[in-house]
């Protein structure tokens, strides 16, 4: 017989293995649901939180019947414990005004395990001290983990935290024996939850101890009840009427070895009692053990499906039939015209000023230090410090030269190429010119960024193409822009205007290729000129004559701002990365392949945790699962048709995402590729809106100047510039409201309508302070995304002007407030 | 004699419902009260006797009490329910039933055909 005490040791004990599978399930569950994680597993791990909150809420449910039923007084309020923890949840996760995030409120989801086991601690093991201690120690270790969690701490850290915890607990408890852990088996989970578990005395034992058999008879009842693995009230039935049979044989002259034979196999008396007692228990047991079957089916199911997948999975190969680089490169090279000019842009950009000289201060940062380089974004035209002039004066020789060679009419045509070494020699050349610490690239550094070798199939993805000449076309529209300024202050028309037409050249190189990131480019660069135009226009009103205003108004008009233009590219990255992540099944559907899977883990690094790396055995493993989850080949190259068909059609992407109900975690599970890629466009669309809004005010106000350079007087009114000298009234096309244009003492206004959405006679708001965030929504851009809220939250009286003579608007650095 | 293994599952627990209508027994009891009134014929060993017995009960058709023996010691008793005794009456008339059969295909004496039949 084992003697085991009551001890507080085996209370520790009794929890310390569930403390083990709680910690290292809540370190798994934290782990794979981090946002850090590819998004696959943060799935998986999202799963295993529905499934462990559901394991969690079974038992506490189970918990309060017990509790309530069986548990006494306190076992009550240990019931209670279970729900209230779970209203508390169920409040976060509803109410929008709960003070915490979401996060917050999953990690405590993920620590309900620990309080539940909590709480059926105390029901269960009433009376012990020990217990109650071990239960707050308990809860401690989930308040714990919760705020390390939320401190920040890293998955692997809290991993690492729970696993060290966990040794810990299992450590402490030293009595491995005669625990009742250690008697799972003959004292099941339903014994010790209805408190008909015998957990410190072994009952067939006693009763044996108690018949003084003769040791062989003794041995023989004990082997066949605990052969028979019966619940403790059965064995104690079990091994009574055995004990008074073998009692009532001796009774009857046999020996003890006489009885033993009578009784036939004991191994196979303990199998049919087996049998007959399980047949003999309730409801509850047999639907219990039903339910246990019943998931053992489901995992077994959850298994050949996996295998079943798996082997659709670990056979999927891509195959690569389409060049998209090739198509659009024939679509850039017929927006070029005449003989591609890269190469003497290259060669130009021998020359290109080091924009060091002109270096701003960053004041807006607070950061004394001078910003390396010159963004179009610094551009102000109150920005007219002298170093700064000099600088834009020293390379006046070179502008000269750029504003020669973009006079040319040449389009750029630059061969793109997929990696850094498919570039033109001219271009490397550049560099090391400019630059003597330019390290050309080889096939050992590409290499090192992991981007050649192994010759899979993401080698050549066109979401890889470079386009090294962006930066220089800024840079050298951030210097013509500069010198327009400078031509401004100094009464030169002339070098204005050319200034102008050689940005706007300059953007429409950049634009040549019809993606995403050449046409955000050229539309900044236009509204760089644009802006020029408008200031040169307000600073003086006789800037231009009217042969320039003609030509100005001729080059502005045609300005693309559509951004189908540019979704070509993305399209058909898109369209790229399908058919290297999926298989072909030759009618254009298929399914995920390693590779693809290799490729979404791999191409952006927020899919994959920092210390996997590389896509590693667990990306690999969820491979199946992953591909069960994801949209097909022809599903997912159906939608994204659907989405660029929509933005060709000028459909706002929101508006789509809406209609496709495409948002949150399972669609970007179902959708990677296109999660990964698929472009959300606010910021381009407002870009455009603004370039079409400025556009429209440079045209309306060259009409103007055309008038009063004509007749020496400001128009009265709209009738005055249309037809003459524009073909019609512009309108807004975000509000649709017609541009408005006022006439007043001190000269004409061009402006919109402000937040009031009416005309207040071309002012600007009252009491608009400048820095603040209401200034910046309101002389940004009125783009797209203002529509729906700021205009229906902002109803001040005031206007937005675009421009007026005198004044550059919106206002200079300098002008604090306005009407203050 | 003894009866086969196979006819004795589909006998076994009839004629322990046969015994235990006359009055309830424990165990042991049963035992030695069939192995006396059948001539060893329808002796069981223990290993059969107690599954059965709790099959039995979890029939329904007996039910099992713990009280104390003539002698002082406590036994099990299992004595017929309501629902045992009406299977003990439709196994009797199965039986007897099938004992006619086979009377008339001469298995058994023709005797037993009027036993059966009376």
């Amino acid at each position: 017989m084992i003697a085991v005490s009551t001890t507080s040791r085996d209370s520790i004990r009794m929890l310390a293995r569930p403390l083990v599978v709680s910690f290292c399930v809540c370190a798994a569950i934290f782990f794979l649901d981090r946002s850090s994680g590819p998004l696959v597993i943060r799935s998986v791990g999202e799963f295993l939180g529905y499934l462990w909150f559901a394991v969690t809420l079974s038992v506490g449910v189970a918990f309060v019947f017990w509790g309530c039923v069986r548990g006494g007084v306190l076992g009550f309020v240990g019931a209670v414990a279970y729900p209230a923890v779970l209203f508390v949840i169920i409040l976060i996760e509803l109410n929008a005004t709960w003070p915490m995030t979401r996060k917050p409120s999953e990690a405590f989801v993920a620590a309900l395990p620990l309080i539940t086991g909590v709480g059926l601690y105390l029901a269960h093991r009433l009376g012990y001290a020990a217990g109650i201690g071990v239960g707050v120690a308990c809860a401690g270790c989930a308040a714990a983990v919760f705020a390390l969690v939320e401190a920040g701490l890293s998955a692997p850290s809290a991993l690492s935290f729970g696993g060290v915890a966990a040794a810990v607990a299992y450590l402490a408890t030293p009595a491995r024996r005669g625990t009742p852990l250690a008697h799972w088996r003959t004292q099941p989970i339903r014994a010790r939850l209805t408190n008909t578990a015998e957990p410190f005395e072994p009952p067939v034992a006693s009763t044996v101890a108690s018949a003084e058999l003769p040791d062989p008879l003794g041995r023989f009842v004990s082997r066949i009840v605990y052969w028979a693995r019966l619940l403790p009230s059965e064995r104690r039935q079990v091994a009574a009427e055995l004990v008074a049979h073998c009692v009532d044989g001796l009774a009857s002259g046999w020996s003890a070895d006489d009885v033993v034979r009578s009784f036939g196999d004991p191994r196979v008396a303990a199998r049919l009692i087996r049998r007959a007692k399980r047949r003999c228990r309730g409801l509850y047991w047999h639907a219990w053990v039903w339910s246990l079957r019943a998931v053992g089916a489901c995992l077994a199911l959850a298994v050949g499906i996996y295998l079943a997948q798996g082997i659709r999975f670990w056979t999927a190969v891509p195959s690569v039939d389409v060049d998209y680089l090739a198509k659009l490169q024939s679509v850039a090279e017929a927006r070029a015209s005449g003989e591609p000019a890269y190469s003497d842009w290259l060669e130009l950009w021998h020359g290109l000023p080091n924009a060091s000289a002109i270096a701003i201060t960053d004041t807006r940062a607070g950061d004394p230090s001078a910003r390396d380089g010159l963004t179009l974004a610094d551009l102000d035209y109150s920005d007219q410090r002298p170093e700064a002039q000099s600088a834009v004066r020293a390379a006046r020789p070179w502008l000269d030269e750029v504003r020669a060679l973009a006079s040319t009419g040449r389009g750029f045509a630059w061969p793109h190429g997929l990696t850094q070494l498919d570039q033109p020699e001219a271009f490397f050349a550049m560099r090391e010119a400019r630059d003597p610490e330019y390290e050309r690239p080889s096939a050992e550094s590409l290499e090192a960024e992991g981007r050649t070798a192994d010759g899979d199939v993401f080698e050549s993805a066109l979401t890889g193409v470079r386009l090294p000449y962006l930066g220089f076309h800024r840079a050298t529209a951030g210097w013509l822009a500069r010198d327009a300024y400078l031509a401004i202050e100094e009464g030169d028309g002339q070098r204005v205007a050319e200034s102008v037409e050689a940005i706007l050249v300059v953007g429409s190189h950049a634009g040549e290729f019809p993606t995403l990131y050449n046409g955000s480019v050229q539309l900044s660069m236009h509204r760089v000129a644009l802006r020029v135009v408008l200031d040169a226009l307000a600073a003086d009103p006789h800037a231009f004559d009217l042969t320039q205003l003609r030509r100005l108004a001729h080059v502005v008009a045609p300005l693309p701002t559509e951004i189908s233009r540019w979704t070509l590219g993305r399209r058909y990255m898109v369209l790229d990365a399908i058919q290297r992540t999926f298989s072909d099944d030759g009618s254009g559907d298929g399914v995920l392949a390693p590779d693809g899977l290799r490729w979404l883990s791999g191409s952006n690094r927020t899919y994959v945790p920092d210390f996997i790396g590389e896509p590693g055995p667990i990306v690999k493993a969820v491979g199946p699962v992953t591909m069960s989850l994801v949209a097909s080949r022809r599903e997912t190259t159906e939608l994204s048709e659907r989405f660029f068909d929509a933005l060709d059609e000028d459909q706002p992407a929101w508006d789509f995402f809406k209609t496709e109900d495409i948002h949150g975690d399972w669609w970007e599970t179902r959708h990677p590729v296109l999660s990964a890629i698929l472009p959300f466009m606010g910021r381009m669309r407002s870009e455009s809106l603004a370039v079409a809004r400025d556009r429209d005010a440079v045209l309306l106000a060259i009409a103007l100047h055309a008038h009063y350079v004509t007749t020496g007087e400001w128009p009265r009114d709209a009738a005055d510039v249309v037809p003459r000298y524009l073909p019609e009234w512009p309108r807004y096309a975000v509000m649709g409201t017609p541009f408005r244009y006022a006439l007043k003492s001190a000269g004409p206004v061009v402006y919109l309508d402000g937040p009031d959405r009416d005309d207040d006679g071309g002012e600007w708001p009252a009491k608009l302070r400048k820095g603040t965030s209401e200034w910046s929504r309101f002389v940004a851009p009125l783009d797209w995304s203002t529509r729906g809220w700021w205009y229906d939250q902002d109803r001040r009286d005031g206007d937005h002007i675009l421009w007026r003579p005198g004044a550059i608007d919106p206002p200079a650095s300098d002008t604090p407030d306005f009407n203050d | 004699m003894k009866i086969e293994r196979e006819l004795m599952r589909g006998a076994g627990p009839t004629a322990v419902l046969a015994v235990l209508a006359s009055g309830e027994r424990y165990g042991y009891e049963l035992v030695e009260h069939l192995d006396r009134r059948s001539d060893g014929a329808l002796a069981m060993g223990q290993s059969t006797l107690y599954p059965m017995l709790y099959n039995l009960e979890a029939k329904g058709l007996i039910k099992g009490r713990d009280r104390e023996a003539p002698n002082g010691r406590r036994r099990r008793y299992y004595h017929l329910t309501g629902k045992g005794e009406r299977k003990l009456e439709r196994d009797k008339q199965s039986w007897s039933a099938l004992a006619g059969a086979f009377a008339k295909l001469g298995v058994l004496p023709a005797s037993t055909l009027e036993e059966g039949t009376a």
